[in-house]
């Protein structure tokens, strides 16, 4: 899909927790967030997707993976601790309550359910493409 | 007049110290405390709940650590903290997910 629609320029992605694993999962949401404060938010997302015995799901795992990123270990684990990010991730959920998201992986595009598979989206994705170029050119007179 | 508000200031204060009870305490030390994750999603459904109800529901987009991804399949790609491409893309894909 990134290669399809995302390197081509038609779309751009966004990742969002939807955390529905309780508390493991909220923390894992939380120290991406705080990595991403110091510009590792896709290293610590991709750590924690292919963490299949889930030792980054830990603190102390959160903070050895932020020492191999080498981020500054004292703001990440203050952040981790603090729960800085927490109302940020409450408006995740939020929105995604807002889009009726019940399950996770969920996806939208424009904001409407995408289709099921990969071939689907790619339609669905230059189709709204299309049309956002139509409404721009008719716009513009 | 003025000992028409000593109730209502009775109540404020006890309002507040109860409220300082419940979001106070120490920091967790995040080694996976599934009981008190379960008392703070809790709290979060109740307060998403209460913020749903208020109309404030709403995503916004922290414009930290943007740059170009150096690694893996999206290599070469701007991003935006959790968003990664052309912001100028007329399409936006939003993917929901959790971690396990």
């Amino acid at each position: 899909m990134i290669e399809e629609v995302v390197r081509t320029g038609l779309a751009r992605y966004e990742y969002r927790h939807f955390i529905i694993f309780g508390a493991v999962s909220q923390f894992a949401a939380m120290a991406t967030e705080c990595a991403g404060d110091q510009g590792a938010w896709w290293e610590f997302h991709d750590a924690y997707l292919l963490d299949a015995q889930a030792r980054s799901f830990t603190r102390a795992g959160a903070i050895e993976l932020a020492r191999d990123e080498g981020l500054d270990l004292a703001r990440f684990t203050q952040c981790i601790d603090d729960e800085e990010h927490r109302e940020r991730l409450l408006q995740m959920q939020i929105q995604a309550r807002a889009d009726g998201v019940s399950g996770t992986p969920t996806f939208r595009i424009n904001g409407a359910p995408a289709a099921r598979s990969l071939s689907g989206i790619i339609d669905q994705v230059q189709a709204a493409a299309e049309a956002a170029e139509t409404a721009e050119n008719s716009e513009g007179g | 007049m003025r000992r028409a508000l000593w109730p209502v200031l009775l109540i404020a204060g006890l309002g507040l110290l109860l409220s300082a009870c419940g979001s106070g305490g120490a920091p967790d030390d995040g080694d996976d405390d599934a009981s008190t994750g379960t008392v703070r999603s809790e709290r979060a459904e109740r307060e998403a709940s209460i913020m749903q109800q208020q109309g404030q529901v709403e995503v916004s987009d922290a414009a930290e650590g943007d740059g170009v991804i150096d690694f893996g399949h999206r290599e070469g790609l701007p991003y935006t903290r959790n968003v990664v491409g052309d912001p100028d893309a007329p399409v936006l894909i939003v993917e929901y997910s959790d971690f396990q």
